[in-house]
């Protein structure tokens, strides 16, 4: 009963935080001044860069949900880092996608070996991964260890991965580097930003939240009804 | 039967044993041992078909991607195969209930595919001198021998784990490469670029000391994951 | 030698089997029996720690690692490696376990349980024997590592009367020396002249 309440609040509170995306959006169109150097397309910035932030964050909560199962070995901490890795690869996926749509204009191209975008294609491919090896075992203590190991692994290497391909794309081709620096960008730009990275980190929060109230809720009836026809 | 002796064995014994064990078991069969270099043979001649008449800077360029690849795939071959043994018979569930130390399993795991991968890049080495022409003193150089093998055990940290973790899964084939891959990146990267600005300059700079740092650290990072964690998967 | 206490297993909300709970002393012998499927094997790889999930508390005397004096016989497999010869498996599976043998027990163990000859031993793989010959050698190993407690699923799979009496006669002995088993098994050939509990799952507890 109290899952069904919280989940109910959850959903509830996500619906205030649509909203509020939608007030940064607003503010992102037709508040902030056009940026000189790219002119109008750049606002792809405010739903790009918060959408990255979001990514990255899934797998803070993959490393925690994983930790956590290792430690109690229960399947509810399970759900909570498969919750992360679904969420997880929905925002990477925002992230290649309007990553792909700015460089177009930008760049000349739809893709390119840039830092930030070889990054996020690993970290999609790293996503898409645990959720396959989660589909791959059957349910139980085998699942909820080999799982668990390989979030830890994956959360481990989002910054191992971040710094040396950073680092790679420095030393060669420092050009493409976005120039999305706090420094080139006025105050107003700059807040709508925060902004929104703030109310995507929330909102993706309380994705995951809902997502694993949902995978708890699945699994009970799954349980109930098994217990029934037995 | 009552002149038997039993003492428990150390975790060095147990990994001895182990090792040993799996030796064993592919000099057994024979395919096993040559799959690796007959694949590293394929590479070779497929770069040779690609670009047959190359120039010094592309030639070493060439090199690091030859046996990069080499590695890469034959270290591949290796992980799927040192769980293959265990995986039948429920061989696996023996040793479960042997009094062996689930560290000294996974430890002689990591050293049978070291050398198993070793062994793959001597041949790649001597193949592609013998193939290609290539030259010994370049293959024979201390920062190119160095890389190869805090490659190869960067990658085998990450391979033996994931091989430990996709050990139950339903089709491991697919998974393995799909999680191995882009976990790989890192220490491939360091290693490619290190490797190449060493061939291209000869030059000890601080370039060079920044890949080899980075690189000896994944290693750290990796072989660590895998013994702290690959206990877990086995116990 | 062995507690078992109020051990249940099930899946999702089906119980499996529930509070079982019996004693292993030297000596003793335990025999789990039911029905197909009602959960024999389960219930042995529970106790053995091969099987997680299950609640209930298992204990093994002695504060050293149960697994150095214990043996396990699977139903379905032997724990071999096809393409080595039964020495080397043998040699292997007692190594591990610290054992070494004098120079000739091996050979004649191995021959007692019918692996005759210098061929059989050590060159043919055991990919080329026969289900009866890989159990043999199985039963030889589990023989020859002289655990305290024997673990048994179906120990006489495979095997023709001849190795049946065979093993029998080492099951008596092994309880004779103060050894302890717990066995699953259908065929009534192996426990009629053994004393012996019995455990009925799919029923209610002993």
């Amino acid at each position: 009963m109290t899952a069904r309440k919280s989940k109910f609040t959850l959903a509830n509170s996500l619906t205030v935080l649509l909203a509020l995306v939608f007030v940064q959006w607003l503010l992102a169109w037709f508040w902030v001044p056009v940026d000189e150097a790219q002119g109008e397309v750049y606002r792809i910035v405010y739903l790009h860069v918060p959408g990255a932030f979001a990514s990255f964050l899934s797998a803070g909560v993959l490393l925690v949900g994983s930790l956590l199962a290792l430690r109690s070995k229960s399947e509810h901490w399970l759900n909570l880092s498969r919750a992360a890795a679904e969420v997880g690869l929905l925002f990477t996926l925002l992230t290649l996608a309007t990553g792909s749509i700015w460089g177009k204009p930008t760049w000349g191209v739809w893709w390119t070996w840039d830092a930030r975008l070889t990054t996020s294609f690993l970290l999609a491919l790293m996503y898409g991964g645990w959720i396959l090896l989660f589909g791959a075992i059957p349910q139980g203590p085998s699942r909820t260890r080999s799982c668990s190991i390989l979030g830890v692994m994956i959360a481990a290497d989002v910054p191992i991965i971040y710094k040396s391909v950073t680092w790679w794309r420095t030393l060669h081709q420092p050009q493409t580097i976005l120039r999305t620096g706090g420094s080139t960008m006025d105050g107003d730009m700059l807040s709508v930003l925060l902004f929104g990275i703030a109310i995507m980190a929330v909102v993706s929060i309380n994705l995951i939240l809902v997502r694993q109230e949902t995978l708890s809720l699945e699994q009970e009836l799954e349980e109930k009804s098994l217990g029934v026809t037995s | 039967m009552t002149q038997k002796q039993t003492a428990p064995q150390t975790w060095v014994e147990n990994v001895r044993t182990l090792l040993t064990h799996s030796l064993r078991v592919d000099i057994s069969s024979k395919e096993r041992l040559v799959t690796p270099i007959f694949f590293a043979l394929i590479i070779l001649m497929l770069f040779s078909f690609a670009i047959p008449e190359s120039d010094g800077a592309l030639r070493s360029r060439m090199m690091v991607a030859e046996s990069q690849l080499a590695i890469f795939f034959a270290l591949q071959i290796a992980f799927s195969r040192t769980f293959e043994s265990e995986r039948v018979d429920r061989i696996f569930d023996h040793l479960r209930l042997s009094p062996i130390s689930s560290s000294a399993f996974i430890t002689s795991k990591i050293l049978h595919v070291l050398l198993i991968g070793g062994g793959t890049m001597l041949c790649t080495g001597v193949l592609s001198i013998i193939v290609q022409g290539q030259a010994i003193g370049q293959m024979a150089d201390p920062v190119v021998i160095g890389t190869a093998l805090l490659t190869l055990l960067g990658l085998t940290g990450i391979g033996v784990l994931l091989a430990s973790i996709t050990l139950h899964a339903e089709g491991h084939q697919i998974l393995f490469p799909l999680l191995y891959f882009p976990l790989s990146v890192p220490v491939l990267l360091c290693s490619t670029e290190g490797l190449i600005h060493w061939l291209d300059s000869y030059r000890w700079d601080s370039t060079m000391r920044g890949w080899s740092v980075m690189l000896i650290a994944f290693d750290v990072i990796y072989l660590t994951l895998t013994i702290l964690l690959g206990t877990e998967t086995v116990d | 030698m062995l507690s078992v206490q109020k051990i249940s297993f099930g899946f999702k909300n089906k119980n499996l089997f529930q509070d079982i709970s019996f004693e292993l002393g030297a000596g003793q012998l335990v025999r789990i029996a039911g029905a197909n499927g009602s959960g024999k094997s389960t219930l042995l790889g529970v106790i053995a720690g091969l099987i997680s999930g299950g609640t209930g508390l298992v204990s093994f005397a002695g504060d050293d690692d149960f697994r150095q004096w214990t043996s396990w016989i699977a139903p379905d497999a032997n724990g071999l490696v096809s393409s080595l010869s039964a020495t080397d498996n043998m040699i292997f599976w007692l190594q591990i376990r610290g054992i070494k043998l004098p120079a000739g027990v091996l050979e004649k163990t191995l021959s007692r349980w019918g692996l005759t000859g210098d061929w059989i031993q050590t060159s043919l793989p055991i990919a080329k024997f026969s289900t009866g010959m890989k159990r043999r050698l199985a039963l030889a190993r589990l023989e020859l590592e002289g655990s305290r407690l024997w673990l048994l699923d179906e120990p006489l799979f495979g095997l023709d009367d001849g190795a049946c009496k065979q093993f029998r006669d080492a099951l008596d002995l092994h309880l004779s020396r103060g050894g302890a088993s717990l066995v699953v098994t259908h065929d009534d050939r192996l426990l009629d002249r053994i004393r012996h509990d019995t455990i009925v799952l799919g029923e209610s507890g002993i």
